[in-house]
C-alpha cells in the first residue's frame, strides 16, 4: 500500500439548523485516506457518514452548512477553493456514486448522453468522440448490448443496470478518488456481489482510491483495507479491517459486531446493543455512547474522549484505553 | 408432527393492464406447495420480486389466490365465511415490513391495539387498559407509551407496537414480513431476540420472510428458497447452509458478504450471471436456467418439480432427478 495521504480531513463539522434545534450531523471528524487503498466508513442510520461524503465535495444540502474544518485533497484545501475550481474537481478528480441510482440519472436523457455529457464538460473533446468513449465505458462496466443501451432511457433499465451506468459516469474522467455512498443498498444480494466486484476491478484498473460508505459490515470485511466506525457524528474507532474484526476496542464496535448475524456460524442468541440511538439534537454529554455502554464510567458521563492511537494504526476514542 | 398449515398448489397471478385490456400476467406465486409445522419458524428467502410477500399475504388471506388451497388446522381457509372467517382472522396475524406505514398516524397506541381486540372480539382477562399495558411490557415498551402517537417513536419502537398489536388477539400463527429490513443492525438484533423469546413463551408458529439470509438462518428451523414465484429448495436451516443443492441457493449463499475478513476472503465464490428475468414472461423450462452455470438441455424445455432428494430436503432441479 502506498503511504501517501490522498485525502486528509481535519476537524470537519457540519451542522444543520432546523426548527427543532441544531443537528450536529458531523461534529469534529478527522480522517485520512491513503492513496490506492479502499477505506470504509461504517455506521448506522443518522450517524453522519453520508454527510461526511457530501462535505468532501462541498455538496451539503441546505439547511446544512460546513461550520469548520479542512479537507485536503491531493495537496489542496477544498474548503478554500473557489466554486469554479471545485467544479473542475467534482466528477473528474473525485467521483461520487450515490445510493439510489434512479435519482442519480436524469429521466429525460439517454444513458449514452449522460455519460458523454460528463466527459465533454471536463475535457476538451467534442461530442462525437465523447459518445464513442461512452460506449467503451458501458462495455467496460459489463452492460449487455451496450450499443443498444446507449440510447436507452434510465426507466428502461433495472436497478443494477442503472447503477452500472452511474458507475460508468463516475469513472469517465479517471478520478483519483471514488466515493461510493451505499452503492448497493438498493440492490439484491446477487446484484450487490456483481456491482461490488465491478467497483473493485475498476479500482485496480484505474488506480483509484475507494472511500466506501456503508452500514453493511459484511461488505467491509470482504472488500476494504481500513475502516472507520462512526457513531452520532464522531469517529469512534479507526483500524485495519483485519484488526477491527479481530480485536475491536470501542464498546460500540464490539456491540455492532456481535449484533450482526454471521451466516456461516450457528448462533443461538444475538447480543443486541441496549437502548436506542439518542436524538442528534439533544446529544448526551461526555462520550456520546455512554448511555448505551456496558462499561460506562464516571468520566464518560462528563468528558468527551478524543481519538488516540493506542496501537500502531489502531485509533480509538474511549476512556477505557486512555488516562483521563 | 401435524402440519399447522398445508399449502397445496397455491397460485397467484396479477394482471398487467394496459388501458382496458389485460396485457399479461405476473406470475407472483406459481404452484407452490409446502407445510408449516406447529411451533416452528419457517423462513422464506428470495430476492425482490420473487413473490415471497405475496405468498405471506395469501397465507393470512389478505388476498385471494388464483388457484390452490391453504389448509389451516385441516380447513381450507379460502372456503371460510362469516363467523368461521372471523375466527380465522383472530388466529393468524401479520407484521409488516415498514413500521412507518403499518400504524395509523392519527391513532394513539392504545387505540391501535384496542382496535385489533375489538374487531376480532377477543376475550381478555382484565380491563382493556391493563391488558394493553401488559402487552406493551411484553414487547419492551411501558405504560408511559400508551397515549402517544406513532410519530413519537423510533422505527424499532414502532415495530414493537406492531408486534404488540399482533399478540393482542392471542394468535397461533404470525406472518413476519421482513420485520427488520427497515431497522439498523443494533435494533434489528433486539427485535429478532424479542420474536424468539415470544415464540418460546407462547409457542407461536412463524412464517419469517426476509431477503437477508443471515437473519433467516438465525430465526428459522426450516427454510424455503423462492425464485420467480417458485419454491426451488426447502430444507432445515443448517442443511440449506451446509449443503445447498439448488444452484440458485448456492449462488445466493456465496453472494452474502460475511462479516469476518478471514472467512470472507477464503470462501469459494460462485459468480452469478445476469439479472432475474421479468416475472411477466418467465423463461420456459426451469426459470433459473438463463442464469444457471450448470444448465442442461432439459432445463431449457421442461420445468423441474420439487422432489425430496434426501429426508426433509426438497429441491426443484434437474441435476438431482431423472428427466
Amino acid at each position: 500500500m502506498a503511504s501517501k495521504v490522498l485525502l486528509d480531513i481535519k476537524g470537519l463539522k457540519v451542522y444543520f439548523n432546523t426548527y427543532a434545534g441544531v443537528v450536529k450531523a458531523v461534529d469534529g471528524v478527522d480522517l485520512s485516506v491513503m492513496q490506492g487503498e479502499s477505506f470504509a466508513l461504517v455506521g448506522e442510520t443518522g450517524c453522519g457518514k453520508s454527510t461526511v461524503a457530501r462535505a468532501i465535495l462541498r455538496l451539503v444540502p441546505p439547511p446544512g452548512r460546513i461550520v469548520s474544518g479542512e479537507i485536503i485533497f491531493d495537496g489542496r484545501d477544498l474548503m478554500k477553493l473557489p466554486e469554479s475550481e471545485l467544479r473542475k474537481i467534482r466528477g473528474s478528480e473525485i467521483a461520487y456514486i450515490c445510493q439510489d441510482p434512479s435519482s442519480a440519472l436524469d429521466p429525460l436523457f439517454t444513458c449514452g448522453y449522460q455519460i458523454a455529457e460528463t466527459i465533454v464538460s471536463h475535457n476538451t473533446v467534442k461530442w462525437p468522440s465523447a459518445f464513442s468513449k461512452a460506449l467503451k465505458l458501458l462495455t467496460r462496466v459489463a452492460i449487455p448490448e451496450a450499443e443498444k443501451r446507449m440510447n436507452s432511457f434510465p426507466h428502461e433499465l433495472s436497478g443494477g443496470m442503472k447503477q452500472r451506468v452511474v458507475i460508468s459516469i463516475s469513472i469517465s474522467n479517471n478520478p483519483k478518488l471514488l466515493i461510493a455512498d451505499e452503492p448497493t443498498t438498493a440492490l439484491d444480494v446477487t446484484i450487490q456481489a456483481q456491482i461490488m466486484d465491478l467497483i473493485m476491478s475498476l479500482k485496480e484498473s484505474h488506480n483509484m482510491t475507494l472511500l466506501l460508505i456503508t452500514h453493511n459490515l459484511g461488505l467491509v470485511a470482504e472488500y476494504c483495507d481500513r475502516v472507520a466506525v462512526m457513531y452520532l457524528g464522531k469517529i469512534v474507532e479507526v483500524a485495519s479491517v483485519a484488526e477491527l474484526f479481530e480485536r475491536p476496542l470501542h464498546p460500540y464496535t464490539q456491540g455492532l459486531l456481535r449484533a450482526v448475524p454471521n451466516p456461516l456460524k450457528s448462533i443461538d442468541y444475538l447480543e443486541p446493543i441496549p437502548g436506542i440511538i439518542p436524538s442528534p439534537i439533544d446529544l448526551p454529554p461526555g462520550c456520546r455512547f455512554h448511555p448505551r455502554c456496558p462499561f460506562a464510567m464516571d468520566v464518560c458521563r462528563s468528558r468527551e474522549p478524543s481519538l488516540v492511537e493506542v496501537e500502531p494504526g489502531h485509533y480509538v476514542a474511549c476512556w477505557k484505553y486512555q488516562k483521563t | 408432527m401435524d402440519p399447522l398449515i398445508k399449502v397445496v398448489d397455491l397460485t397467484k397471478y396479477f394482471p398487467v393492464k394496459a388501458l382496458f385490456f389485460t396485457r399479461g400476467w405476473v406470475r407472483a406465486v406459481d404452484k407452490v406447495s409446502f407445510s408449516i409445522f406447529k411451533g416452528e419458524t419457517f423462513g422464506l428467502v428470495g430476492e425482490s420480486g420473487c413473490g415471497k410477500t405475496t405468498l405471506g399475504r395469501l397465507l393470512v388471506r389478505l388476498i385471494e389466490p388464483t388457484s390452490g388451497k391453504v389448509y389451516f388446522n385441516n380447513v381450507n381457509i379460502y372456503s371460510l365465511k362469516g363467523k368461521a372467517l372471523r375466527d380465522f382472522r383472530r388466529k393468524v396475524q401479520i407484521v409488516f415490513q415498514d413500521p412507518y406505514s403499518s400504524l395509523d398516524p392519527r391513532m394513539l397506541v392504545f387505540d391501535i391495539i384496542a382496535e385489533a381486540i375489538e374487531a376480532t372480539e377477543t376475550k381478555i382477562p382484565t380491563s382493556l387498559e391493563d391488558y394493553i399495558i401488559s402487552l406493551l411490557e411484553q414487547v419492551g415498551l411501558s405504560k408511559e407509551h400508551l397515549y402517544r402517537y406513532p410519530h413519537e417513536f423510533s422505527g424499532g419502537q414502532r415495530q414493537r407496537i406492531a408486534i404488540a398489536r399482533a399478540l393482542a388477539v392471542n394468535p397461533e400463527f404470525i406472518v413476519l414480513d421482513e420485520p427488520t429490513s427497515a431497522l439498523d443492525v443494533s435494533v434489528q438484533a433486539q427485535i429478532l431476540n424479542l420474536l424468539k423469546d415470544l415464540q418460546r413463551e407462547y409457542g407461536f408458529t412463524y412464517l419469517f420472510i426476509s431477503h437477508d439470509l443471515a437473519v433467516v438462518k438465525y430465526m428459522s428451523h426450516r427454510i424455503g428458497v423462492m425464485y420467480l414465484g417458485k419454491l426451488v429448495e426447502l430444507a432445515s436451516s443448517n442443511e440449506i447452509f451446509e449443503k445447498p443443492l439448488h444452484p440458485y441457493t448456492q449462488i445466493l449463499l456465496s453472494a452474502i458478504p460475511i462479516p469476518d475478513p478471514k472467512l470472507a476472503r477464503s470462501k469459494h465464490r460462485i459468480k452469478p450471471k445476469g439479472e432475474p428475468p421479468s416475472p411477466i414472461n418467465p423463461p420456459p423450462g426451469c426459470r433459473f436456467h438463463p442464469r444457471c452455470p450448470f444448465a442442461m438441455d432439459v432445463c431449457r424445455s421442461r420445468e423441474p418439480s420439487l422432489v425430496e432428494v434426501e429426508p426433509g430436503h426438497y429441491v426443484a432441479c434437474w441435476k438431482y432427478q431423472k428427466a
